[in-house]
């Protein structure tokens, strides 16, 4: 029997299932290896499981617990897929201002409001992490893979930086730029640096990143701490690790 | 009669369609459900050349757009003029996003509907080459997007002033090489979506978008509308208005207590003369005609679109060659407009930014807000003239009605 596979979307941009939805040369063939049961993006038709594996996207508002609980329950093995949903996102950025709320809404009490934002592990157990904003979309045909093949998928353990020198760019560190390679996992084939862009850390920190030395590496090049302190928090700030980078 | 569209499927994001039918009055409530995202309030006390790649993420549909009108409000307001060529790379950078949003929602979400499937995939057991076709067209989409701007979803080297990367020569005669491969595909496109059955609805609305003395405006333009008025784009919050509704996350554009449409249709209905020529060939071949007061009709604007951007990209690539530029740029206080035609309508965008080029405020008008109130006014209209119906063919045609809109929720509740 196929592995029953579910993609669900929480809070976030959509860009993790468009980017599954971005695989047009096999989208239409992957009935032939998975039954596609819950899909609500693309599909019209779909049961809550049971589930072998669960893509979720987003990160979660305290109204959506319970449909993330639900997910959880119905599901085996359960992927959080891109940076909102491994780390709660760009939404994250609410928790460092005071009363955004009031800034966009003008403080109005509304039906599904929630002040909060948080990634899936906060609240139910996830057994993969698939980081990226958006997620790199061969990394998860790849995992996909390795999942129908009974593999154990093996998550990177190296920085941005690997990749980026094995493609023989201009180190941007070296320029005085603001990188975060050196801190941040590998997964996308340093995309950012390929196009003269310093990596700006959406894939959050790599296993045994050294954050506060690298930040000490950065302001004794010049670089502004109030500007490094923005640069490790734009896509994946709830990282704890990213956090730790102080002026 | 109740009826609830718990998650409408086939749409970007998370709604629900409340309908509660009582002594023929009828209450609409499109209740946008997804989480709040506050963008406009952590955009503030970002730097000017951090600002962009945070606000593509409202949207990974249309991130192009939002990459697009952020970047220009950041140049009106520090005057800054951009090159020729800047000014090109973006525009083929936006045909790019047209192509794969709009063959996104012609073939995966909503074509299904009209041949009797839950999904492309369901339907390509027996409409393989309609599937087929969708598909190539979209990747095309993606492809000009990524050799323009870095990612197809969510760009790296569009920044302020210009581009941190240049696509090559080789580069580009790919992406012309394929336009010209596909556009049979394209025809093809425009005859299948000109033919379908749509539902028999008119109701007619106020229609905006940009536009332009002599070209079709999705880049740059004017804010227009079809009550005849035409104004400058940092003229537009005075012209409407965004209003919080209780039961929904997102906010809806209203000028003067009524909704209005912007997207393809509204577009079609301003601009068809402006079309390219060969587009506009076409139509008269196929025996399409706009006006059009049907919101099913966004289909076939849809489809024309297409073929304007492939002939617009081709143009481009062809008359253009490419080359590094410099972008540096100084900071300058100031207030700043932007605004593009994004796949599902007239996306502004206005920044302040003071003099150390930190922003101090934010205000983003997207295509779906502006929509949800003239949606709701549609549904209460077509409620109507379908109520002797069974519930299940209620529920399928209202769902329908929502998809034609091609409504982008991430984007509503920025």
């Amino acid at each position: 029997m196929k592995p029953g596979v579910g993609i669900f979307g929480f809070t976030g941009c959509a860009g993790c299932q468009l980017e599954i939805l971005n695989l047009e040369d096999i989208l239409l063939d992957l009935p032939s290896v998975v039954d596609i049961i819950n899909f609500r993006m693309a599909k019209s038709e779909n049961l809550d499981g049971p589930l072998d594996i669960s893509f979720v996207e987003g990160s979660i508002m305290k109204y959506q617990v319970g449909e993330l609980k639900k997910i959880r329950k119905n599901s085996k093995i359960l992927v959080a897929i891109g940076s909102c949903a491994c780390y709660g996102g760009v939404q994250y950025l609410q928790n460092f201002i005071e009363k955004p709320w009031k800034i966009v809404y003008n403080d109005k009490k509304m039906k599904y409001a929630s002040p909060d934002t948080k990634s899936l592990s906060s609240y139910v157990k996830v057994d993969y992490s698939l980081p990226g904003c958006p997620i790199d979309k061969e990394e998860f045909v790849d995992f996909l893979k390795s999942v129908l093949l009974g593999r154990k998928p093996k998550m990177k353990s190296y920085p941005i930086c690997v990749e980026c020198k094995l493609r023989e760019n201009d180190c941007l560190l070296e320029k005085g730029t603001i990188c975060l390679g050196p801190v941040t996992v590998a997964g996308c084939n340093s995309k950012c640096p390929n196009n003269n862009y310093a990596c700006e850390g959406c894939r959050g920190p790599v296993e045994e990143a050294n954050i506060s030395s690298q930040a000490e590496l950065m302001k004794e090049k010049g670089i502004d701490p109030v500007d490094l302190i923005r640069r490790f928090r734009m896509f994946t700030s709830g990282a704890k690790e990213f956090q730790e980078a102080k002026a | 009669m109740n009826i609830d569209i718990h998650h409408v499927t086939r749409v970007e994001g998370h709604g629900n369609l409340v309908v509660d039918v009582k002594n023929k009055k009828i209450k609409v409530e499109f209740q946008i459900n997804e989480g709040t995202r506050l963008f406009e309030a952590f955009l503030r006390n970002r730097r000017y050349d951090e600002v962009t790649h945070l606000a593509s993420r409202i949207c990974a549909i249309c991130s192009m757009s939002h990459t697009m009108s952020s970047l220009k409000s950041i140049e009106n307001a520090m005057g800054i003029m951009v090159s020729e060529q800047t000014e090109k790379l973006r525009e083929l950078a936006i045909l790019g996003e047209h192509i794969q949003s709009h063959a996104l929602h012609m073939y995966c979400l909503s074509l299904p509907d009209y041949f009797g499937f839950d999904s492309i995939i369901s339907m390509s057991n027996k409409y393989l080459d309609e599937a087929k076709n969708g598909l190539m067209i979209k990747k095309l989409g993606n492809e000009i997007a990524e050799t323009v701007a870095g990612r197809a979803v969510h760009q790296i080297s569009a920044v302020v002033n210009g581009f941190t990367k240049i696509p090559s020569k080789e580069q580009m005669n790919k992406v012309l090489r394929h336009l010209k491969e596909l556009r049979p595909s394209v025809l093809k496109t425009v005859e299948l979506f000109s033919s379908l059955d749509y539902p028999d609805f008119e109701r007619k609305t106020e229609y905006i978008a940009l536009k332009k003395d002599d070209e079709y405006a999705l880049y740059d333009g004017n804010i227009a509308s079809s009550d005849g008025w035409n104004a400058d784009v940092r003229e537009w919050e005075g012209y409407a208005t965004e209003q919080i509704v209780e039961y929904s996350n997102a906010k809806q554009g209203i000028r003067n207590g009524h909704g209005y449409m912007t997207g393809p249709l509204a577009r079609i209905n301003l601009n068809f003369d402006r079309l390219s020529g060969s587009t506009k060939d076409t139509m008269k071949e196929y025996g399409i005609r706009f006006p059009s007061y049907n919101p099913f009709h966004s289909n076939v604007a849809r489809s024309i679109e297409v073929l304007h951007c492939f002939d617009t990209a081709i143009n481009i690539i062809e008359n253009n060659s490419f080359k590094k530029e410099k972008n540096e740029c100084r900071i300058k206080v100031g207030d700043g407009y932007g605004a593009n035609e994004a796949p599902r309508g007239t996306l502004y965008y206005h920044y302040k930014i003071d003099r150390k080029g930190i922003v101090t405020y934010a205000n983003i008008l997207t295509p779906t807000a502006q929509n949800l109130r003239n949606l709701e006014e549609d549904v209460n209209l077509f409620l109507k003239k379908i109520l002797d119906s069974s519930k299940e063919k209620i529920i399928h045609n209202l769902e329908m009605l929502v998809r034609a809109y091609d409504p982008c929720i991430s984007c509503s509740v920025h």
